[in-house]
């Protein structure tokens, strides 16, 4: 397998008003062609900071690459002008947001949204390839072409974001970033949404990005999985060392332990103390520490490094040092 | 069984709408017990919040009754109305709308002291007011920040704090985690089930989470299109769910390990459809992969499967 | 410790400072409060400034359409009367009608929308309908009826002007506490058993103020406006009594030889309406209080 994507130590930053937000700090990982890789953390853990960066949509005004390289079939990202990386976006990388109200345009019928992405981006852009094009993703996203000059308030919210998928996958992307595709959908829905994801993702063989907060959708769907907080990876690793291995950073615990088992009837949670931690004021050392309580001397002073706890496996803890365990 | 402190008989909701009547809630009954969790759960549209609200006449019924300690609360009027009132409150899934941004937090919390007068002087109000940030684990610094100065998680321990105020002996909690992530979430389901335990609280526990729900509910209703078409204890009906809807909505949700790896699932064709002007007959019908000519004949009375465990459904 | 040391240990941090403190940011608003600060000053100490009766009203041949200078730093008009002294006394006029008209519409007009956007029935559609009717008549010509009715003076100018903008404000009202009677926090106060009139006044006024504050900022210019419009068409303030409408219309005839008649009352309420728009602009601003500095 080969590396389509590698990013190394991004570092991201907002700026409001006197306020300098930290969202992303030293996010490195490499993806593989063909791998799905779940990217799990709770509210402004960098998640999407993450994916917008890859993406090169990050608000201009306001934020800004600190540092670090996304280097993306052999080109570094970051260097390319707004004009090249328009060619990568949508043609070589997709991306599928999560309000799907609010990811199409009210006033444009469905098939012409879809088409237009084609027309900067397809070889053939004839009317007639366009049109047959259109006809053919609509069917694979599972809704019926004749409703192509529907508007996008005739359709439901699953279908919405089956439309969206649809524009995403257009071109055939090699990568393809979802950022909580399924999070505004009913569960039935999202059922439905997955195992078409699951079917396209196979069919046109692209690589995935999953961005989400749901432990179980990674668990279903992902080959890797980083675990992210405040903008940090604490723990990458396959699903099954996530899933089932022994060894987890604190925050990884403390996750799965906050999360009701529909399969168990344990009776009590067992939450991670205290408040994510505020971006424009982070603290010095392990940035997990004031809510660990594994948490040294060691740990409020320095920020801890990957370490390798298996193969692939590393966990951002100093727990971990020189073969440790918690 | 002993008389449940909440029963809701043949309960309707209908809005009108432009299409047609609308029917949001349609003929439910449940019991809810003494310090005990009642689950709702459904998937949007399928009216488990127009319930919540309607069990509390913050919307007045179509149709139906709900008794609160054997007193039909619809009748009730005036003063009558504003002491039940008390003891049925409300929490709600958006910690944002649901807090006045221009009171501060101890304001908020006084303020149902205030309408109700409890307390003639300002002290023992006051000190009740930092009793329930105490018990809700505010610290007391927050006594004088406005709402928007908070995070989702503390704001929401505000809303439960200020349905504690007045003593109430059930609540309707419409969605109260939802809109949290899942750490915080985790500390306001154990705060809840702590308040329970120790205060003797009821809740009506409405969401479309079905892990949250199987976590905190004694029994759970399940709800499609307005009907509850389940109802049974949590560990009978998660165990042994027998409406094709239920098992549907179970094996849609994602586990959070490795076993559902690669297994075919139950997908359930189409879309939730809209309860306007409905057809008679079981509303599911149209997703279902049992469906028979029988289903849609006519109305389907709830049967009890085992004791305890009702369901909508012709086929079991 | 107890409850009560507890309560006070952490003070209420001012809602009020907040509010300055975001204004004060904003150049445009604060250039257009001081202004409205001078213009008020100059209009309540005009006779310590000036003599009503001997500057503003009495003639004086002598010194008839006088360019400005030391003595008249304004000029003097066609009758020799100190235009200076005349836009001060004006100011009051000016001033106090558009402050008096706006403050009784906003709370009449604020509180029928209030009332009738909460409760709504078949007592907000009357209501509605009535304000229709009302706003389908320009404001100036309403007021303009009015007084041809009434009669010519300060009195029924403050009325026809307030009866023009209450609809105004009722339909804004209406429109703000609309969504907010949908909110969730009204309907926990009523879920505690809190009387309408209670949530109208803790929970919505509150909320809706803000807006309403820079509405009545704004109304406040566009009064003035209209006041000088109609005086300017002989139907306000009457002369001899000092008014910038009146006075432009009168020092229109002398625009070729005399242009300081008009350019001074023109800048009074030009200045005035700007000023009163600039702070209603940075108020809008200032007052919400979940744009966090």
């Amino acid at each position: 397998m080969s590396e389509l994507l590698k990013v190394d130590d991004l570092r991201v930053e907002y700026s409001s008003g006197t306020a300098i937000n930290k969202a992303v700090n030293g996010v490195s990982f490499s993806l593989m062609a063909g791998e799905n890789i779940g990217f799990v953390g709770e509210t402004g853990a960098g998640k999407t900071t993450t994916a917008l960066s890859i993406m090169g949509l990050l608000p201009n005004e306001t934020g800004k690459v600190r540092s670090g390289t996304i280097i993306f079939q052999g080109r570094d990202l970051l260097t390319l002008r707004e004009q090249e990386m328009r060619k990568v976006r949508g043609s070589q990388i997709g991306m599928i947001f999560q309000d799907p109200m609010t990811s199409l345009n009210p006033v444009i019928p469905v098939g012409n949204q879809v088409a237009e992405v084609l027309k900067y981006h397809a070889e053939d852009n004839s009317k007639e390839a366009i049109n047959k094009r259109v006809d053919e993703l609509l069917n694979m996203v599972g809704i019926p072409p004749k409703r192509k000059n529907e508007f996008s308030h005739q359709f439901s919210g699953g279908m919405r974001q089956r439309i969206v998928i649809a524009i995403a996958i257009a071109c055939n992307p090699l990568l393809l970033i979802a950022d909580e595709p399924t999070t505004a959908l009913d569960v039935t829905i999202q059922a439905q949404v997955l195992e078409m994801m699951e079917e396209l993702r196979k069919k046109i063989n692209t690589s995935m990005i999953m961005i989400t907060h749901d432990l179980g959708i990674v668990a279903q769907v992902c080959d890797k999985v980083a675990i992210m907080y405040s903008g940090e990876i604490v723990e990458f690793g396959s699903v099954e060392d996530i899933f089932e291995g022994e060894q987890h950073h604190p925050y990884t615990v403390g996750l799965f332990g906050s999360i009701p088992d529909l399969t168990s009837s344990a009776k009590r949670l067992t939450p991670i103390p205290g408040q994510m931690t505020d971006p424009s004021n982070l603290p010095e050392g392990c940035k997990f520490h004031l809510r660990c309580k594994h948490s040294g001397e060691e740990c409020e002073k320095l920020s801890p490094a990957s370490y390798e706890i298996g193969e692939g496996h590393t966990v951002k803890c100093h727990k971990f040092k020189q073969g440790g365990a918690l | 069984m002993k008389e449940p402190l909440v029963r809701v008989s043949n309960l309707k909701k209908y809005f009108k709408t432009p299409m047609g009547s609308l029917h949001a809630v349609d003929d439910v009954s449940v019991d809810i017990q003494r310090s005990s969790t009642l689950g709702v759960v459904g998937e949007s549209g399928c009216g488990k919040s127009t319930l919540g609200r309607t069990v509390l006449r913050l919307v007045e019924p179509t149709g139906g009754e709900v008794l609160f300690e054997g007193e039909n609360i619809f009748k009730l009027k005036g003063a009558k109305l504003r002491e039940v009132r008390k003891e049925m409150q409300i929490i709600f899934q958006d910690p944002y709308a649901s807090l006045n941004p221009r009171l501060t937090v101890s304001e908020q919390i006084a303020e149902p002291l205030i309408v109700n007068n409890v307390f003639s002087d300002r002290q023992s109000m006051r000190s009740k007011v930092m009793q329930l940030m105490e018990v809700v684990e505010l610290s007391p610094r927050f006594t004088h920040v406005y709402p928007h100065e908070l995070d989702g998680g503390r704001r929401q321990r505000i809303g439960i704090a200020r349905a504690l105020a007045l003593d109430p002996k059930f609540i309707v909690c419409d969605e109260p985690v939802s809109a949290l992530d899942v750490s915080v979430q985790a500390q306001i389901l154990n705060l809840m089930m702590d308040l329970q335990d120790e205060m003797g609280l009821a809740y009506m526990f409405v969401s479309h989470d079905l892990s949250v729900v199987r976590h905190i509910s004694h029994e759970v209703a399940v709800m499609y299109l307005g009907q509850c078409v389940e109802r049974a204890s949590a560990e009978e009906l998660f165990s042994n769910p027998r409406h094709p809807y239920t098992r549907a909505l179970l094996d849609a949700i994602p586990v959070p390990n490795l076993s559902g790896r690669g297994k075919t699932r139950m997908i359930l064709e189409g879309e939730v459809g809209v309860p306007i002007a409905p057809p008679p007959g079981c509303r599911f019908a149209p997703r279902c992969p049992n469906a028979k000519a029988d289903c849609t004949a006519s109305d389907i009375a709830a049967q009890e499967c085992s004791p305890g465990h009702f369901v909508k459904c012709i086929n079991i | 410790m107890t409850d009560k040391e507890l309560y006070y240990q952490y003070k209420k941090s001012s809602q009020l400072l907040d509010v300055w403190r975001r204004f004060r940011r904003n150049k445009a608003a604060m250039a257009g409060l001081i202004a409205i600060l001078i213009l008020a000053l100059l209009a309540v100490f005009a006779d310590v400034i000036r003599d009503y009766q001997r500057d503003a009203i009495a003639m004086n041949a002598a010194i008839r359409l006088q360019p400005p200078s030391a003595e008249h730093i304004f000029g003097t008009d066609d009758f020799g009367r100190d235009v200076f002294a005349r836009i001060i006394f004006g100011a009051r006029v000016s001033l106090s009608i558009g402050i008096i008209c706006v403050s009784i519409a906003l709370v009449t007009g604020g509180l029928i929308g209030a009332v009738s956007g909460y409760l709504g029935g078949r007592g907000d559609i009357i209501v509605m309908r009535v304000i229709e009717v009302f706003s389908c008549i320009p404001g100036i010509l309403l007021a303009l009826a009015i007084v041809a009715a009434l009669g010519q003076n300060m009195q029924n100018l403050v009325i026809a002007m307030t009866i023009s903008a209450a609809p105004g404000f009722a339909r804004i009202t209406r429109a703000l506490v609309l969504p907010l009677a949908d909110q969730e926090f009204v309907e926990a106060a009523r879920a505690c058993g809190t009387r309408p009139f209670r949530i109208i006044w803790r929970h919505i006024a509150p909320n809706v103020m803000g807006p309403m504050i820079v509405q009545a900022t704004m109304a406040i210019a566009s009064v003035i406006i209209s006041a000088a419009g109609l005086s300017f068409i002989g139907m306000g303030i009457q002369p001899p009594n000092p008014e910038w409408g009146s006075m432009l219309s009168q020092g229109n005839t002398f625009i070729r030889n005399a242009p300081h008649l008009v350019i001074f009352p023109g800048l009074a309420i030009v200045i005035s309406a700007l000023s009163f728009n600039l702070v209603g602009d940075g108020l809008r601003d200032a007052l919400d209080p979940r744009l966090k500095d």
